[in-house]
């Protein structure tokens, strides 16, 4: 996880308007990717980044240095996930994810995701809940190593690797029925 | 090693390439004599490592850095106070980081002169207020000169 330099960081807090465009660049592009990952759906993941980058806008000079950026960018970008998903449960009513229901697992791709790869993660990643979606991304996704994972949702390292462990073996045991005999 | 075990590290550690290197070897040897684990990685490792690796990097379309700019410069406009508190917080924020024992005798020491200078004028005010009164009841004495002053037995502390 390739952090942003401090500089860039001191100029943006001073206002420097390219400083902060320099870090939108460097880090869009992962909150992004976490966000569509984790919703599933591009319109709703500019959305949650776009209210990510407003909120690091406004709290960058809250943000103190000794801990990384990417660490917080990633603990603002999963708890306006996680805001999103409330939001979403309380308007539409409907749960999250339910790994046996395969209707919703079809309703729960979207065709923007073509590539062949894409959909089999997009399916995989459906039969998650919230919490264990959260760490698969951030670790088969974005790479991140256990520690980094429990320093970013602030949990102990080995609830990481149980959450891992037990969103595994669901994966493993649902992932040929939900994604197709190709697996 | 126990099969579930194997299967255990297989599924985290091992799939992850953190595990040590004589984990690593006890799993090796485990496959190697054990094809219902052997197959267990094979299928975790189609399942759960091949479709995210082949994924592709996802792009940010261009309209989010535009609405996100002018969501940033309008706020900066309204809130010019938030900026003067954001960096009188840093100020405060940064020198607690460097100093903290600095910091805290300063507050105390702030605290230890603020209350002597109102100790200092509560005394002062005390004084002149009875200063006034004694000058007001003189003046008032002065009218009565069938009454003898030096009778009067003033209890000054209810008048303050």
């Amino acid at each position: 996880m390739q952090d942003i330099d401090q500089n860039i960081i001191e100029k943006a807090v001073q206002g420097d308007w390219a400083a902060f465009e320099d870090m939108y660049r460097q880090s869009s592009g992962f909150i992004y990717s976490t966000a569509l990952r984790m919703v599933n759906h591009p319109t709703d993941a500019e959305e949650i980044t776009q209210e990510v980058f407003i909120k690091i806008y406004q709290h960058l000079p809250q943000f103190r240095s000794e801990s990384s950026f990417k660490t917080w960018a990633y603990r603002i970008t999963i708890n306006t996930v996680m805001n999103h998903f409330r939001k979403v449960k309380r308007n539409k009513e409907v749960p999250l994810t339910d790994a046996h229901d395969h209707k919703h697992h079809a309703d729960f791709v979207d065709p923007f995701l073509k590539e062949e790869a894409d959909r089999k993660v997009g399916l995989l990643l459906s039969v998650l809940d919230p919490g264990q979606r959260m760490c698969i991304v951030l670790r088969s996704i974005q790479g991140l190593s256990y520690a980094e994972i429990a320093r970013v949702l602030k949990m102990n390292i080995n609830t990481v690797r149980t959450k891992i462990k037990r969103a595994r073996e669901k994966l493993v045991k649902f992932g040929k029925e939900v994604v197709g005999d190709e697996m | 090693m126990r099969c579930k075990d194997a299967q255990d590290m297989i599924l985290t550690g091992y799939l992850d390439d953190q595990v040590s290197s004589k984990q690593a070897r006890a799993i090796h040897e485990h496959l190697a004599q054990c094809g219902d684990c052997k197959e267990f990685f094979e299928r975790s490792q189609k399942i759960l490592v091949d479709p995210f690796k082949a994924i592709h990097e996802v792009k940010v379309p261009d309209h989010v850095w535009m609405k996100i700019k002018e969501a940033c410069q309008s706020s900066r406009r309204l809130s010019w106070a938030d900026r003067v508190g954001a960096q009188l917080d840093i100020f405060f924020n940064g020198l607690l980081r460097i100093w903290p024992q600095f910091a805290l005798s300063t507050v105390a020491v702030c605290c230890v002169l603020f209350l002597v200078l109102f100790q200092g004028s509560v005394f002062n005010r005390q004084q002149l207020a009875n200063h006034f009164l004694q000058e007001q009841w003189e003046y008032f004495l002065s009218f009565d000169e069938e009454t003898d002053s030096q009778e009067m037995v003033v209890d000054w502390e209810v008048f303050l």
